[in-house]
């Protein structure tokens, strides 16, 4: 009898046995918790965010999804985490969590305990967007969004849809845990606010030591994204080289991007090659353009580029003091034996820039075919 | 016929005896010439116009030579087709309980048997279990005979072999194994006629007996035998190699051996577009999964796990069960039985009156209950999904145990989570794998896998399937 059913026990009994405990609470009795704010207040640390309001209307009529603002205070997280258990009808649960924000003074003080946390207490999302915002939590909070159903949501969806779209860097627990354990390197979180009812993307915080160090506006960021995004887009108004007056409306994105390090005469040298592929989206002002004044255009959206670059670079080396590009990681696979002797924090700050950014124009928009012989 | 019955008085008594031991049976007592001849026969089941002009016109009207023997009555006066001698007595009520007529000639060792046998059977309709679009109409009907006339009308090859046996102490019911002799492995044949003997019940009423006695195991959860109500598919099952099992008084024949892809198998795959016969097969068999774990996968998402979900689809989840007292498990569970009740009511009750099951079950189950906060609409949604996947299943025999199963997958969840779910399934897999159809693996051509058989099955297409399935171990491999 025993031996009969011995398979099917095994198969019940190990898993039960070999795993952890499981939690039985239905979705809807559970605190879902949307977004998380963490700001230092004093000498107490604040929790807020926003928890879910569970509405459902009778009668077939649409349901209601809302979120409301609380806030804890405490002196570390947990005595924090333990006031806000103390004002829920049913378990805290952060699976629905969209983003974390921090304030610039607690980004400041240092995000890396908080980070720890987020990636080593079970029930938190290791891809949870990260951000720190302009003004403290508990008032960013408290705005009301119109274009979205509340503010976590408004920050994560602003801030994916112009990841998706190379306009910002969406920066996760993981990717950020990762940069930590890398040691010599800082990272670049989304710097954000709430304004007008909307959530904007400001630019990007740079952090060093898991500390807040700079921020790199939007504006500024062009050179940033096109190191770091998967698929960095410029749009950009250029004038032709001809004639001043003429503007052209211009979007590059790139196309092959190609980092190399070395270390000469106790110098880091950086290679950055990048090849960019522009788009004439269309002209302010209809006009020929010849092959001249197109090349012409390439150099100036490379030069653009490449300035934007050494810019941001500059800014690293010089404000930031820290490498927030991560430099370090093709340097310590292509030079593992350097980089085990060298302090790269202090060297990086000497590091020497070799940026080339060959742009092509692959689209010139010009509807008109005969427009070659015009101009001829 | 012995000795004692060649005086005349001997078979008077005989036939007093018979009238005696069968209940209905005439006795047609006729003087033709200097002789005396019985008809022994049971109206109900012998088509008596046949035996009046057939047997009873000929002998009255017969003004030959004298008779001198029943083999002369037989070879020389009557008019039956279907006609042979017999010396044993014993077996008299045998022939007449079968709807035999029996002639009992005065002075003659041996008496004739004509085979006048008018059962009362359905005409040949559409089939109701095994539904297609494109496909032949003549279903199977409770006639053996007729059953056969299907098959032979679509198959007319001399090695097409129709073995008949006689199962049931008391029914004494036909039952056939149709199979190519020149294609099936006789150890299938071999295998199943030995298991027929075997068989010691008073009764066949349905293939469904003959399906459980062949079967390996007293009781079996999966169907190792397929079952076949379609003649057109029955005969594709044939041609494959595989072994038709028909019982007369059965509307089902029983296909041998059948493994789990065939299961997932229409006749419409075959039929029609070959792309179309791909997409649905996968179709399928999303149905089946979709059907054994939907409502469990609800559960474990609302109720352990719903972090597997993003965001968003969280706080919809949970706002679709605000107004819900019950915990998911019970919503679940009480679902999927109310489901299963209005399932079985609709079976059972008269046509007429079956559409106002189904009106009542749609009003309570898919407006009262989430009307009145009892279960979250969405998994009236889930149940009605996971209710109709069970209903794609070409032989419903399979979809039968999925639908226990499932509640089964259920509990587990509700009591263990993602594991339990994940134990169900494996135990649902182990159940699977380990099955064996007359000796083949349930799930061959998956397991052992092979390549071939597994490209021939999906694409379903005469012009590229060449070969028969290997794991059938047929004799003549090749189908073209």
């Amino acid at each position: 009898m025993i031996n009969r059913y011995k398979n099917i026990v095994i198969v019940v009994l190990l898993p039960l046995l070999l795993t952890g405990c499981w939690d039985y609470k239905d979705v809807n009795k559970r605190d879902i918790i949307i977004s998380i704010g963490v700001d230092q207040v004093d000498n107490s640390v604040e929790f807020t965010g926003e928890a879910a309001k569970l509405m459902s209307a009778k009668g077939g009529e649409s349901s209601m999804m809302a979120a409301y603002e609380y806030i804890s205070l405490g002196k570390h997280y947990e005595g924090s985490r333990a006031d806000y258990d103390a004002e829920i009808p049913g378990p805290y649960f952060a699976g629905a969590v969209r983003c974390v924000v921090f304030s610039k003074k607690f980004g400041a003080k240092g995000i890396e305990p908080y980070m720890n946390r987020l990636y080593n207490i079970v029930g938190f999302r290791n891809s949870v967007l990260i951000v720190i915002s302009e003004e403290a939590p508990r008032d960013l909070f408290r705005r009301k969004i119109q274009n979205d159903i509340c503010v976590g949501y408004a920050i994560e969806d602003t801030v994916k849809y112009l990841d998706d779209n190379g306009g910002a860097l969406y920066k996760t627990v993981q990717e950020i845990i990762s940069d930590i354990q890398f040691r010599s390197i800082g990272y670049f979180i989304p710097y954000v606010t709430v304004d007008k009812g909307t959530a904007k993307y400001l630019g990007l915080a740079a952090m060093k030591d898991s500390k807040l160090v700079g921020i790199v506006k939007n504006g500024d960021s062009a050179g940033v994204l096109f190191l770091l995004s998967k698929q960095p887009t410029n749009e950009g108004v250029f004038a032709s080289s001809s004639n001043e007056k003429k503007l052209l409306a211009i979007k590059t994105t790139l196309g092959k991007r190609r980092i190399k390090t070395s270390y000469k005469d106790k110098n880091i040298h950086i290679d950055i090659d990048l090849k960019l592929k522009s788009q004439l989206q269309y002209e302010y002002n209809i006009g020929p353009l010849s092959k001249q004044d197109i090349k012409k255009l390439e150099e100036t959206i490379s030069t653009r580029i490449k300035d934007s670059i050494l810019a941001v670079t500059k800014r690293s080396q010089k404000e930031f003091k820290s490498d927030v590009f991560g430099f370090a990681r093709y340097f310590k696979g292509e030079n593992p034996e350097v980089y085990k002797s060298m302090d790269w924090n202090k060297e990086y700050q000497n590091a020497i820039f070799h940026i080339n950014v060959d742009t092509t124009i692959v689209n010139t928009n010009l509807l008109d075919p005969n427009a070659e012989k015009q101009i001829k | 016929m012995g000795d004692n019955m060649i005086e005349e008085s001997n078979y008077i008594s005989k036939v007093e005896e018979l009238k005696n031991n069968i209940t209905g049976m005439m006795s047609r007592k006729l003087y033709i010439k200097d002789k005396v001849i019985y008809i022994l026969y049971i109206p109900q089941i012998s088509n008596r116009d046949s035996i009046s002009e057939n047997i009873i016109k000929p002998l009255l009207q017969y003004s030959g030579t004298p008779i001198i023997s029943a083999g002369l009555v037989m070879s020389s006066i009557i008019y039956v087709d279907d006609v042979f001698l017999e010396e044993d007595d014993n077996k008299i009520t045998d022939y007449i309980m079968q709807g035999k007529s029996v002639i009992l000639v005065s002075d003659s060792s041996q008496y004739i048997v004509a085979n006048t046998l008018k059962v009362e059977k359905r005409s040949i309709q559409s089939p109701e279990v095994e539904a297609a679009v494109r496909s032949p109409r003549d279903a199977f009907n409770e006639n053996l005979d007729s059953n056969l006339s299907l098959i032979r009308y679509r198959i007319k090859d001399s090695s097409l072999k129709i073995d008949y046996s006689t199962v049931g102490i008391r029914t004494k019911t036909s039952v056939v194994l149709v199979y190519l002799q020149d294609v099936a492995n006789s150890k299938y044949v071999t295998e199943i006629k030995k298991k027929l003997e075997q068989i010691k019940v008073d009764g066949i009423l349905e293939s469904g007996y003959i399906q459980k006695l062949i079967s390996n195991k007293n009781a079996t959860l999966f169907p190792e035998i397929g079952i076949s109500e379609r003649s057109d598919s029955a005969c594709a099952n044939i041609l494959e190699g595989r072994i038709c099992i028909l019982v007369d008084g059965s509307n089902l024949a029983l296909i041998v051996p059948k493994g789990f892809v065939a299961f997932l198998d229409a006749g419409d795959d075959h039929y029609d577009n070959d792309y179309l016969g791909i997409f649905i097969k996968f179709f399928r068999f999303l149905a089946l999964i979709i059907s054994l774990t939907l409502s469990s996968l609800y559960v474990i998402l609302v109720a352990y796990n719903p972090e597997f979900l993003p965001s968003q689809y969280i706080l919809v989840l949970a706002t679709s069960r605000v107004q819900v007292p019950i915990n998911a498990v019970t919503e679940a569970v009480m679902m999927e039985v109310i489901l299963e009740l209005l399932r079985e009511a609709n079976l059972r009750l008269p046509k007429q009156i079956s559409s106002s099951i189904s009106i009542v079950g749609t009003i309570v189950i898919g407006q009262a209950a989430v009307y009145a906060g009892i279960v979250s609409p969405l998994l009236v949604i889930i149940v009605a999904l996971s209710s109709i996947a069970s209903y794609t299943v070409a032989d419903y025999t399979f979809s039968n145990p999925i639908r226990l199963l499932k509640f089964v997958i259920l509990f587990l969840s509700g009591t263990f989570g993602m594991f339990g779910f994940v134990m169900g399934l494996n135990i649902v897999a182990i159940k699977i794998a380990s099955i064996t159809s007359f000796g083949v693996p349930f799930t061959a051509t998956i397991a052992p896998f092979n390549y071939k058989d597994i490209k021939n099955y999906i694409l379903s297409n005469v012009v590229l399937d060449e070969e028969r399935p290997s794991f059938l171990n047929t004799k003549d491999k090749k189908r073209k």
